[in-house]
């Protein structure tokens, strides 16, 4: 199943609204809460694979945070980092997209789900560029074999940073027989609005209210 | 007539005469008894009887009493006398017979003699006297003195050489274990003259109960001939018999045959008596034509007058016949009779069928044997007067026919020549006609020989079931007869068509359409040739490829190489309704080009060959864009003169085409040398281009002639021909009385082809599948072979300039796609087209039935790659009695897409972020390409990756255009729709990835498919 979360207009306009907490657009981030549901996986030895990378080398800047990572499963803490990767899973990681391969790579016993929040920022929200750069999870077992995807990439989920926006793509499997969803990635709210952005965050709200309304 | 004796022997009967004349003759007052015989070789090894003995005879005319009397012996050379004594009384003519002593040898007694005495006698040399008293002599050698003269002397013998005193002149002749001395006259001679009144001969002991022998009435016998009474001879078998004659009482000294002289009857060996009563002995020789014949001799003897006496022989000298031959015996169980050269007679058959210079006869009483033909041809030379059913005996000489000489591979046909003829009756019913095929004997289908090593007349085993050659050559001159006949190939100009029978039930691969495929391992030996020569002026009704014959029959024979059934009747064709082809037209960006042989066409031909060529052209083979040609021939064809040109020739056929709808043509050729390229006297067949113009352009390079080799011209990497158009090595040998390959640029949707159209060296001069030398020798194929590999070598001038070259080679290539000369040809790199279709459908061609390909186009790797060729043959003309030309055409579709436009600047390109992929070690992610502008992108649309990063490698791209990967995409692309792409890319350095974006819309010029 391939499940096109939101497109470049609809990542524009929550740029619009969660701008309004930042204080400017050159400021904004992008936010959103994943939970991936592992429960098909729960008890196998696999790995989670985390890449942050550009469509070509160089590419506009970006870097992405993945924070309070949350799961009953058990990371191995001996994660394999290409690129430009800092900190760990763990506590809080971030990303650049300075190189062709930006990864972390850890081993992990699947439990029943894992969620996170990733944040998204850097030029490419200002700086509007055709060639994306991708942040992409992935889920494998000791084989290297991909859990859970449909994607040739291998990968779950990816954040395409586009065109000063970010476009998200399920790739994912469902799980079990009862076809449940196995991502469930939701926009996260933003801490620090921006006074300057009142009007554009109005906008934005707006808008994504109507676009959520026609989705469901 | 009696041949007269010559001088020399008339010399010598005189001689003999006038010494028996003088010798006196030898009486006393009781010399009336004389020793008749003297053996000594009683009981010796060797002989007879068990004693010796001593027989007298009483020669006078009065008894003699002989009791007093003795017989003595004296052995050679001593003069001591062993003595017998003799009693009783002698009558006239009676014989007296004294047995002397027995020895360990012989088997028989003597007959009952007179008295029994006990000498042990001399069986080689010794004396005999008859004395009339009992006293014995002391005479008889040198020392004693001789015993002639003694007044007691009767008689006296001395015999053996080394008698020391004998009679007259000498001893007689030495007697043996085995013979005797007997005294001529049966003892009535006696002259005084041991030497010449004896003689050696067989023991004949008389005595006194045997026939009385009155010497007194015997005056003059007569010559006494031996001869046979018959004597019977064979022509050409010499035979000879001895004869002889004697005389009691004269000399047999010649012999001559007094008959009419005989060419081959003689005597030889003449050799007269010599003594009296001798035998003369002569040899008659016979080795004379056959006949019967009286022959007389005649022997005289040496009296004056002479007597003779005449025999008579009668000799019958009989034709060397083979009695009772049957026609099978002729024809044995081989491809010649056994009895070539040999006279025979009485062959006996009925007759099946008549010809201009003889006809047909078979036994109507065959053998189980099928190897052996029970048919056969009786050579009269002229018309021959018998009548179909016409039982006939007939004599002659065997004879294997061969047409075209002793040299040549045809097989020959027995045949009865010089015959004599005798019709038995008339009306006769035929022999049962053989089934050929089911219910009655089925031809191999696959082999015609498998055992020979040269000629099957002296070589191999005659297998009649297995080998072709062998199953046919065993009906020759045989009635045969057809179920379900299928056509396999047209009714030809000869008069004849190829059939398989039964419908084809045996018959080896067939064509899709009805015919017979020859292959490489199968000449296929299930089909022969109707014929009709023996219903001309009728003609063969036209039959074409899978057309049927219910039934039909004749006599199987041989001409031209191949077997042939020379049909009785005119046949029932039933049509099939074969159907000339039509392929499929060309589209835009296809490329058609074709090949046609149209067989020697000039204008004298006429409108009609023009107009049908032109229709098929047109109708059936959709117009190609480019037509190879070959054999146009000049201006006034086959008319012998300067003329080489074919303007006319050709604008004719451009003209027609035109005319029936097609486009207008233009053309390319190069005149040849006049009488240089062989072919048709006079004709000077070419190759040459027909090309739409409207369709593709002629690259022209000046320079061509008949004589100016094309080369292979670098144009900065490209290849170009140095002349265009242009001939290959013309000059070559290889290319001696045949014709030059000829090569031209054309273009075609901005790409450009180079075309060889090719009429490579016929097959004539090859040996026949049917013919006795086996395998075939293809002497044709070595200058094919050479024409093959300068082409080959042209070919790979150009692909070493440009590999990615468009070479497209077509034409008649005279040869198979098997054969070594396209194996050449595709060593350098091209695909022969026609091995792309199915193997039933790989012809062009039919030749006595045989469906097979030569005609060939073949592509260079680029077009076989790139531009999917489609490649059809136009079955036109091959399988149809009524054809243009005995060649089918062919036509190619080569896709050839316009070169790519750059549209980088219509579109706008979005590329995703990449993704490594753990497991494949692939940075997978996706490009955009989104039609900006108004209209249309045409595809397919490629998508290149130009200033790629060092390292990196796209994994899935299309292709390679100047150095940069691409990858294909279908289009078109509507203005605002977008086409994505996957990507892939290996970079296990993990190098900075980058690139830049072209996009275009079309096809990449070449393209090349990147190595795998």
């Amino acid at each position: 199943m391939k499940n096109t979360i939101s497109r470049l207009f609809t990542a524009l306009l929550a740029s619009c609204a969660l701008g309004l907490f930042s204080g400017s657009i050159a400021a904004a981030v992008i936010s959103y809460n994943v939970t991936v549901n592992t429960s098909d996986l729960a008890g196998i030895a696999g790995q989670i694979d985390m890449q942050f990378n550009p469509a070509v080398d160089p590419a506009v800047a970006a870097q992405a945070v993945v924070s309070s990572f949350v799961t009953n499963g058990t990371l191995a803490g001996a994660p394999i980092v290409d690129g430009t990767v800092i900190g760990d899973l763990g506590t809080s990681l971030t990303f650049s997209n300075g190189t062709t391969l930006n990864a972390y790579l850890d081993g992990f016993t699947f439990g029943s789900a894992f969620s996170f929040l990733i944040t998204f920022s850097g030029d490419f929200l200002t700086a509007p560029s055709l060639d994306a750069t991708a942040f992409s999870l992935s889920l494998y077992d000791l084989s290297f074999n991909p859990l859970g995807s449909f994607a040739p990439s291998s990968s779950l989920l990816s954040f395409e940073l586009v065109n000063g926006g970010v476009i998200t793509n399920d790739t994912s499997s469902p799980v079990g027989t009862d076809q449940l969803p196995r991502l469930a990635v939701t926009d996260a709210p933003a801490s620090v609005p921006a006074p300057a952005g009142i009007l554009l965050l109005a906008f934005g709200a707006i808008a994504m209210v109507q676009t959520r309304a026609k989705r469901a | 007539m009696r041949t007269p004796f010559a001088f020399s022997t008339l010399i010598q009967r005189a001689a003999i005469i006038a010494t028996l004349a003088l010798t006196p003759a030898l009486a006393s007052a009781a010399g009336n008894v004389a020793i008749s015989q003297v053996y000594g070789g009683g009981g010796n090894t060797g002989a007879t009887f068990k004693n010796d003995f001593i027989e007298l005879i009483n020669r006078g005319t009065t008894p003699v009493t002989l009791t007093g009397w003795s017989v003595q012996y004296a052995s050679a050379a001593n003069a001591t006398w062993q003595k017998t004594t003799l009693t009783g009384t002698l009558q006239p003519g009676q014989y007296f017979l004294i047995q002397q002593a027995v020895g360990a040898g012989g088997t028989v007694n003597l007959p009952t003699p007179e008295i029994v005495g006990t000498i042990p006698m001399s069986g080689t040399a010794g004396k005999i006297a008859l004395v009339n008293n009992d006293t014995a002599l002391t005479c008889g050698n040198a020392t004693a003195g001789s015993c002639i003269g003694n007044a007691a002397l009767v008689d006296f013998v001395g015999f053996g050489a080394t008698a020391s005193n004998f009679e007259g002149s000498g001893a007689t002749p030495a007697p043996s274990n085995s013979t005797s001395v007997l005294r001529a006259g049966n003892g009535c001679t006696d002259t005084d003259n041991n030497a010449g009144d004896f003689a050696a001969g067989a023991p004949a002991p008389r005595n006194s109960a045997s026939p009385l022998n009155t010497c007194g009435a015997v005056s003059n016998a007569p010559v006494v001939a031996s001869c046979p009474a018959t004597l019977s001879a064979t022509v050409g078998s010499a035979v000879s018999a001895v004869i002889s004659a004697t005389d009691a009482d004269g000399v047999v000294i010649d012999a001559d045959i007094t008959s009419a002289a005989i060419a081959g009857i003689s005597l030889s060996g003449i050799t007269p008596a010599t003594t009296v009563n001798g035998a003369l002995q002569a040899t008659l020789n016979v080795n004379a034509a056959a006949g019967t014949y009286s022959v007389q001799v005649l022997f005289v003897n040496n009296s004056l007058p002479e007597q003779g006496a005449t025999c008579t022989i009668a000799v019958t000298v009989a034709p060397a016949v083979v009695v009772a031959t049957r026609i099978r015996d002729i024809q044995g169980a081989a491809h010649t009779s056994p009895l070539v050269g040999q006279t025979v007679s009485n062959v006996e058959g009925i007759v099946t069928g008549k010809r201009s210079n003889g006809f047909y006869m078979q036994d109507s009483l065959p053998d189980a044997n099928p190897a052996t033909s029970e048919g056969i041809f009786v050579f009269t030379s002229t018309a021959p007067t018998v009548a179909v059913g016409d039982a006939v005996r007939v004599a002659g000489t065997v004879a294997e026919f061969r047409a075209g000489g002793a040299a040549s591979a045809n097989l020959s046909i027995t045949q009865i020549g010089s015959p004599t003829i005798v019709v038995v009756s008339a009306g006769n019913a035929l022999p049962a006609a053989q089934v050929i095929g089911i219910g009655g004997r089925i031809p191999p289908n696959v082999v015609i020989d498998d055992d020979a090593t040269g000629s099957v007349e002296s070589s191999g085993t005659f297998d009649a079931t297995t080998d072709g050659i062998d199953f046919w050559e065993s009906l020759e001159g045989m009635r045969v007869r057809f179920v379900d006949a299928i056509a396999v190939g047209p009714t030809s100009n000869f008069g004849e068509i190829p059939i398989v029978a039964d419908n084809g039930a045996n018959a080896g691969l067939r064509s899709v359409r009805g015919g017979i495929m020859a292959t490489q391992t199968d000449g296929n030996p299930e089909k022969i040739l109707l014929d009709d020569a023996m219903i001309f002026p009728t003609i063969l009704a036209n039959a074409n490829v899978g057309d049927r014959i219910a039934e039909v029959s004749g006599i199987v024979d041989y001409s031209f190489g191949t077997f042939k059934v020379l049909v009785t009747a005119q046949v029932a064709v039933i049509s099939n309704g074969l159907a000339a082809e039509i392929t499929t037209a060309q589209n835009t960006n296809q490329l058609a080009i074709g090949a046609y042989n149209v067989e020697n066409l000039d204008p004298s031909d006429g409108a009609v060959k023009f107009n049908t060529i032109a229709g098929q052209i047109v109708s059936n083979m959709k117009a190609p864009d480019i037509i190879g040609l070959t054999e146009i021939q000049d201006n006034n064809g086959a008319t012998n003169d300067a003329i080489v040109d074919s303007s006319l020739t050709l604008q004719t056929l451009i003209n027609a085409i035109s005319a029936a709808g097609g486009p207008t043509y233009s053309y390319r050729v190069i005149n040849p040398v006049d009488d240089q390229d062989g072919g048709e006297p006079g004709g000077n067949i070419r190759v040459g281009f027909l090309f739409n113009p409207a369709r593709v352009s002629f690259i022209d390079r000046a320079g061509g002639t008949a004589t100016t080799a094309i080369s292979a011209v670098n144009a900065g990497g490209l290849a170009q021909l140095s002349v265009s158009p242009g001939r290959i090595d013309p000059t070559n040998v290889a290319f001696n009385s045949s014709r030059k390959p000829l090569a031209g640029e054309f273009m075609f949707n901005g790409r450009k082809v180079i075309a060889i159209v090719n009429h490579f060296n016929s097959k004539g001069g090859d040996q026949p599948l049917m013919g006795r030398f086996q395998p075939p020798v293809r002497s044709s194929e070595v200058q094919r072979i050479q024409q093959a590999t300068i082409v080959a070598n042209f070919i790979q001038s150009l692909t070493a300039i440009e590999p990615t070259v468009n070479v497209v080679v077509l034409g008649d290539l005279n040869d198979f796609e098997y054969s070594p000369s396209l194996t050449i040809v595709k060593n350098a790199g091209m695909t022969d087209l026609i091995e792309t279709l199915p193997a039933n459908e790989r012809y062009s061609y039919v030749f006595e039935g045989n469906s097979q390909a030569l005609d060939h186009i073949l592509v260079s790797q680029n077009l076989m790659a790139t531009a999917a060729p489609i490649y059809d043959i136009v079955h036109i003309n091959s399988e149809f009695a009524n054809q243009a030309s005995d060649h089918d055409p062919e036509v190619v579709r080569l896709t050839l897409l316009p070169p790519a436009i750059d549209v980088t600047g219509d579109v706008q390109v979005s590329r995703l972020g990449l993704v490594l992929n753990r497991l494949t070690n692939r940075f997978t992610g996706t490009i955009s390409i989104k039609n900006t502008g108004t209209t249309a992108i045409a595809g397919p649309i490629q998508v290149q990756l130009a200033n790629l990063s060092a390292g990196v490698t796209l994994t899935n791209a299309s292709g390679v255009e100047a150095g940069a990967p691409y990858i294909t995409g279908v289009g078109p692309i509507a203005p605002g729709a977008t086409l994505v792409l996957p990507l892939s890319f290996a970079n296990p350095a993990r190098v900075p990835l980058n690139y830049d974006v072209r996009v275009y819309s079309g096809q990449f010029s070449p393209a090349i498919p990147i190595p795998s």
